[in-house]
């Protein structure tokens, strides 16, 4: 019986071990230092400018997913230019989101559907955490642009101090609940990149201009 | 960080090294990149996504991008505020250039929609019509399926509009233009190219290949005046003139997509214009290209956006010679002195860190406004 038990303990912790419910931080992704540039290609003064992906972790906290991105350096909010963005594209259970960060921002439509118009007239020099779903693609002349719907706007910081960059996802936002697993994501959340740092060229065309890439190596199974 | 830190310290010895260099100034790190010790960065707007556009009018300066317009109060020019935006999404990878206004109205082309007004209409592009005379509450106010080109130049006091490839929009009534069926360069050497300028009221100058001066007191029959031509055929992106007296057409070339600086590279040129009352020629005196270097130097090891030179504004002061301060993507902002026979000094230089300077702005005698395709505004202090 005793040796019963045993097997049963050892056996589910195996099971636990395959896919654990985290409720610490769980790294997800790790990024060399000093690639940030051109297509990964290191070019001095893009690190300096938060561009340099270190790795990234998430974290349930209540009703919310903490995502942090950890960088090799990060300047202050609003000094990375309004033209970059940092998306990470990811799942739950599944099914894909993305979310795209901006440290500055003039708001605009979406350059494809010219839709999304929450943000015009609205001038933000702290930036913004999107989230958005249901990712597709279109031609748009000779480019394949990527539209991602935009689900709600998220509570997010710029850190210099920490060089880091983290966003709280709410659980109900991505329909995730106790149990649900996060990780990377598919399809056209992630064409133009899993995680990256990218100019606005690489919403516009599948030829991409991405700065920085990473892709989510490691899965988070939420706990209880 | 580790190799940031390598990379400054770098570049305080090569400063140090290089002060055989025509300007002795050595190089410095700041927040906004690398720069000669005679120009200070000191801060960055980040609210511009490709923008190169610009321009500098009663105290306002007036910039655009691939979504928007933007109006810039100039009372503190190391410190500018955005009073007035006009969203015009969209041209899809670039912006439109060397955007021109009056301070009244403004005239922009986007060459890829003419529905940037989010009014839809037939047809690929538009030249659109800006109300900016309140600063805060700027407004498209009409529009010209058909009439964008590259650059659209406002000429006699935006009466009337030149194409940087001919057409010719009458803008009389702001609220109708209409497009002219007559082109400016109709019977001219050059019929177009890259950009016009107007010099003087009535008097206009091309950036193309013959360059021409052009009186444009009529502007549906411009006369030619006098020309310019280089042997090798070159395209001229920009035509630069503080007046007709002066003595030298500042000029310069484009090359893009050229990740190495080599001979072919396009130039800052100088041209000599002392004799074009008599002669009706101009002749190119002097050119100046980038090279490749350390980064540490001031020059980068490759090239974005291309080895070249682009946009360039000369100093308030200039006269018969002085400072010219120029974009050359990657390079950065350059200081270049032009002297009294026309050749050509650099004197000074900012590097952007992970930018592509498009343009270059004097706000004041000192203050330079660099639009960077990558950064946003990088604000420069000139310190000669």
């Amino acid at each position: 019986m005793r040796k019963l038990l045993a097997i049963a303990l050892t056996g589910g912790l195996l099971v636990g071990m395959l896919v654990p419910a985290q409720a610490k931080p769980a790294q997800v992704f790790e990024d060399i230092a000093g690639d940030a540039g051109n297509q990964d290609s290191g070019v001095p003064g893009f690190d300096q400018l938060g561009f340099d992906l270190i790795g990234g972790t998430i974290e349930r906290k209540g009703a919310n997913l903490d995502f942090t991105v950890l960088h090799a350096a990060m300047p202050p909010v609003n000094q990375p230019p309004e033209k970059v963005r940092f998306m990470w594209g990811f799942a739950v259970d599944g099914t894909s989101y993305r979310v795209t960060v901006k440290s500055a921002d003039v708001g605009k439509p979406n350059p494809v559907a010219q839709s999304d118009t929450d943000r015009i007239g609205k001038v933000d020099p702290q930036g913004f955490f999107r989230l958005e779903g249901d990712c597709g693609s279109q031609v748009v002349g000779a480019l394949q642009a990527v539209h991602c719907p935009t689900i709600g706007y998220l509570t997010g910081a710029f850190d210099a101090a920490a060089k880091t960059i983290s966003f709280s996802v709410p659980l109900k936002l991505i329909k995730a609940k106790p149990g649900s697993v996060i990780s990377g994501g598919g399809g056209d959340a992630v064409s133009i990149c899993a995680i990256c740092w990218t100019t606005h060229v690489g919403e516009r065309s599948l030829n991409t201009t991405n700065i920085d890439s990473a892709a989510q190596s490691g899965t988070y199974k939420i706990p209880k | 960080m580790r190799k940031v830190a390598a990379l400054l310290a770098a570049a305080l010895l090569v400063g140090s090294l290089t002060a055989q260099t025509a300007s002795a100034v050595t190089a410095g790190p700041s927040p906004g990149g690398m720069s000669s010790d005679n120009v200070e960065w000191l801060s960055h707007i980040p609210l511009s996504v490709d923008g190169v556009g610009g321009r500098v009018v009663d105290g306002y300066f007036y910039t655009n991008d691939q979504h928007k317009v933007m109006i810039f109060d100039l009372k503190d020019p190391v410190n500018p505020q955005l009073v007035g935006q006009v969203l015009m999404p969209q041209e899809w990878l670039y912006s439109r250039e060397d955007i021109d206004t009056n301070g009244k109205i403004m005239v922009v082309p986007n060459t890829v929609t003419a529905s940037a007004d989010l009014q839809p209409s037939a047809g690929t592009n538009a030249a659109y019509i800006i109300d900016v005379e309140d600063k805060a509450n700027p407004r498209i106010i009409s529009k010209v399926v058909g009439g964008a080109q590259h650059t659209l130049s406002c000429i006699l006091d935006c009466k009337w509009v030149y194409g940087s490839d001919g057409i010719i929009i009458d803008v009389r009534n702001p609220l109708k233009p209409k497009l002219v069926d007559k082109e400016w360069g109709e019977g001219l050497p050059a019929g177009g190219g890259h950009d016009v300028e107007e010099i003087a009221p009535g008097y206009v100058l091309t950036a193309t290949q013959p360059i021409q001066l052009l009186d444009v007191h009529n502007p549906l029959k411009p006369k030619l005046l006098a020309m310019g031509r280089n042997t090798d055929g070159r395209f001229i992106h920009t035509g630069r003139w503080v007046d007709l007296n002066d003595k030298f057409l500042l000029m310069a070339g484009e090359t893009n997509n050229r990740v190495r600086c080599n001979e072919t590279a396009a130039a800052f040129m100088t041209w000599d214009a002392s004799t074009w009352r008599k002669t009706h020629t101009f002749n190119m005196i002097d050119e100046y290209r980038m090279v490749n270097g350390t980064y540490a130097d001031g020059n980068p090891a490759v090239n974005q956006v291309g080895c070249s030179s682009h946009w360039h504004e000369a100093h308030p002061d200039f006269h018969n010679g002085g400072i010219v301060a120029a974009a050359f993507f990657e390079h950065g902002t350059r200081f270049i002195n032009v002297t009294g026979t026309g050749k050509i000094q650099e004197k000074g230089w900012f590097m952007p860190a992970a930018g592509s300077t498009g343009a270059v702005y004097w706000v004041t005698d000192e203050i330079v406004y660099a639009v960077d395709y990558n950064r946003g505004i990088d604000i420069l202090r000139w310190k000669g």
